[in-house]
């Protein structure tokens, strides 16, 4: 089978932003022969911003390049389209062919909107929805971007919360699952975090066609100051949803809670061994292909733990800056800060060079 | 053959309930290391802890020149007063870039000084404070509970620069208010450098990292923040302080985007600000572990460091005039230039040099 080298795919992303990255075919056939695809924001050479797509093995088929550092990653029902939406305060999202890996285009964020690094699609794929601050009305909002009308802005409703981060659609199409880590920020204050006394981090869900609050569920008043930033939702509906605490940093609250629509957060705690080795910090979340375990990375800690899906802790493993995850078919996928691929079922590592692999990671499955 | 230079390591068991090895046996290199501990140590001892006594010692002076100044009705805007925030805001900026610790506990940093401040809170919630006189802005303990906004340098840094009062009346209430602010800042100073003793939790951790250590693992974890400190501050002076008001030409120029413009402190801030990062870089033993091994790049650090200093000691009108004049626009734009190349250099070739890379995927709020 012919693969792209690194040269290849840096040559066909140099340069300009939009460039095509790969032979047309390529990624459909390493997908029929090796199980899902899987794309990350990735950094080279520590500071040319892009994407890549990897093989299941943990591959690097093709890279492209985003004209500032990528986050998180949204793929359209069917698979027609994947979107990387620029980490915050970021005001671009770049539409990828899902099936080639093709560029399609480049959306940008309205003028007083940046994105909040994360999105999905509406069910039948029409709508892109996308977490963005609205950072002089001091609220986040849900932009909401008319797929079949070339990614036009459509509107907009509130995410029922300040610092909206990831978001789902669950189960049925007609409910966003919203987590508001509830800090505020501002594009020209960069680093300031305005509000840590007055914090009110929630899991929302919102009515996808109407924006109406559905329910929205709060960490009690003692862990106020647990900032509720990625979710990960099952095929039944559960939802596991992780945490980075702002608190004092000698407490250790539990990081990890699931929920489901109707009942409130319960919180899961590390083994007393274990949590210190979080840093109180999670960066992604995501549940087996089987939905009977969830995988939560700490990258500040180089942590990645695996969890039971009634909330049960399993086990850890070390992976430096190890952050990037998602269900594979044998196992999960987990990528790092230093260029390495692997999996907690393969037990395998693949380490490339001069790469950073991103935040996070999305099956193209 | 793969196409990518791909490096296969097997995964070692991991326990079910402890933690395995893991990927943990991931190649590092090989060579010669600094003696991270040392750093760490050195650090503290001879930066953070004088540093942050200097802080609050500048704040406790302030405070009583406020407090002098209040009962003889002088008001707030007397030369003393303004030459001793000029040392306040100094201190400050010297202590700027230290963003973990005991700074971090009850907002404490932001407290101190809310900067930058896109909206203008400081303004907007000041100017409702004083119509109403609140009278818990008026009191430190009260006004510690206020919003950020209120507290701090730039508060104070407002209200001494404001139009003089109407008033009697309301020059009484500014003058009470900025000694709250001051005696505010005396505690919250004050603190942060008790915080800062050997005996107490945070330095304690930091010092003796481990597997039962809550924060740090290794002596290397614990250096790391000394170099995100390093780091994240040359990004700071360089972004915030000296891009955005400077602006890409003279006639982008935003001057009133500097820090302390208001009271014309912002190159003796900028002057404070390359020197303590050079002071972090040369007593933390950061300069002589580089000067061992790569002497060329520690030259050029130094070198930037004191070209920076020498270049702003020949600025000789404020910023905010000195941000558009033709005459000394190219002194600006090269201080800029020296900035972000400390900022490259740093967070490059030296924290490779150091092994002290920063973590991609463990940045704030991501």
């Amino acid at each position: 089978m012919k693969l792209l080298t690194r040269r290849h795919a840096l040559g066909l992303c140099g340069g300009s932003i939009l460039s095509s990255l790969t032979v047309q075919g390529t990624l459909a056939q390493s997908r029929r022969e090796e199980g899902p695809l899987f794309l990350t924001a990735a950094t080279r050479d520590g500071g040319r911003h892009g994407g890549a797509i990897l093989s299941s093995d943990g591959e690097l088929l093709a890279e492209f390049a985003l004209p500032e550092r990528g986050h998180g990653a949204a793929l359209s029902p069917g698979m027609r389209d994947a979107v990387v939406f620029a980490r915050r305060p970021g005001t671009f999202a770049l539409v990828l062919d899902a099936a080639t890996g093709m560029t399609r285009q480049l959306i940008s964020a309205r003028r007083d909107r940046h994105f909040f690094g994360h999105g999905c699609f509406s069910r039948d794929g029409g709508i892109l929805f996308a977490t963005e601050n609205d950072f002089d009305g001091e609220r986040g909002v849900i932009g909401l971007y008319d797929v079949r009308d070339g990614y036009r802005r459509v509107g907009e409703f509130p995410s029922h919360g300040i610092g909206p981060h990831e978001m789902a659609l669950m189960p049925g199409g007609k409910t966003l699952v919203v987590a508001n880590g509830g800090i505020l920020t501002h594009p020209d204050a960069p680093r300031m975090k305005l509000n840590l006394a007055e914090m009110a981090p929630s899991i929302a869900f919102i009515d996808a066609s109407s924006g109406d609050l559905l329910l929205r569920h709060t960490p009690p008043d003692e862990f106020h100051q647990l900032s509720l930033r990625h979710l990960a939702v099952r095929a039944d509906g559960r939802v596991a949803a992780v945490a980075q605490w702002e608190g004092p940093m000698l407490e250790q609250p539990p990081l990890i809670a699931l929920l489901d629509r109707d009942s409130g957060l319960r919180f899961q705690a590390a083994p007393p061994a274990v949590a210190p080795r979080m840093r109180n910090y999670c960066g992604s979340v995501a549940f087996s292909e089987d939905g009977e375990r969830f995988a939560v990375s700490s990258p500040r800690g180089g942590l990645i733990t695996i969890w039971g899906s009634d909330g049960h802790y399993r086990e850890a493993i070390e992976l430096k800056d190890g952050c990037g995850l998602a269900a594979g078919d044998r196992g999960f996928v987990l990528t790092s800060g230093r260029g390495v691929v692997t999996s907690d079922g393969s037990r395998e590592m693949r380490r490339h060079e001069k790469i950073a692999f991103d935040n996070h990671l999305i099956a193209l499955s | 053959m793969r196409g990518f230079k791909a490096l296969i390591f097997s995964l070692l068991a991991t326990g079910a309930v402890g933690i395995g090895p893991g990927v943990a046996a991931e190649a590092e290199g090989d060579g010669a290391k600094p003696d991270y501990a040392a750093i760490v140590q050195a650090t503290v001892t001879g930066h953070i802890r004088p540093a942050y006594s200097r802080m609050a010692k500048a704040s406790k002076n302030l405070a009583l020149i406020m407090k002098a100044a209040c009962r003889t009705d002088e008001g707030v805007t007397t030369p003393t007063i303004t030459k001793s925030f000029m040392d306040v805001a100094s201190a400050w900026v010297s202590v700027q870039h230290i963003r973990f610790g005991p700074v971090k506990d009850e907002n404490r940093y932001e407290r101190i000084s809310f900067w930058p401040d896109p909206k203008n809170l400081t303004s907007r919630q000041m100017s409702a404070v004083l119509v109403k006189r609140d009278a818990t802005v008026i009191n430190a303990e009260t006004l510690a509970k206020k919003s950020i906004a209120l507290q701090g340098l730039t508060a104070l840094e407002r209200l001494m620069t404001m139009a003089p009062a109407e008033d009697r009346e309301e020059a009484v209430f500014r003058c009470e208010y900025a000694q709250a602010i001051t005696d505010n800042l005396v505690q919250i100073s004050s603190s942060v450098e008790a915080d800062w003793a050997a005996d107490k939790d945070f330095p304690r951790l930091l010092g003796t990292p481990g597997p039962e250590n809550p924060l740090y693992r290794d002596h290397r974890e614990a250096a790391l923040e000394v170099m995100k400190s390093l780091s994240a501050g040359l990004q700071f002076l360089h972004e915030r302080k000296l891009v955005a008001p400077l602006g890409e030409t003279l006639e982008k120029a935003r001057p009133k985007r500097a820090e302390f413009w208001r009271s014309g402190t912002t190159l003796d801030a900028l002057d404070a600000n390359f020197e303590t990062l050079m002071e972090l870089y040369t007593k933390s033993g950061i300069s002589a572990y580089v000067k061992s091994v790569d002497e060329g790049l520690d030259k050029t650090l130094m070198t930037s460091y004191e070209q920076a200093l020498v270049t702003l000691k020949g600025i000789e009108k404020p910023f905010i005039e000195a941000a558009t004049d033709k005459a000394l626009r190219p002194k600006m734009d090269y201080l800029r230039f020296l900035a972000e190349d400390l900022q490259l250099r740093s967070s490059g070739n030296l924290a490779n040099t150091l092994d002290l890379s920063l973590g991609f995927n463990a940045l704030d709020g991501d």
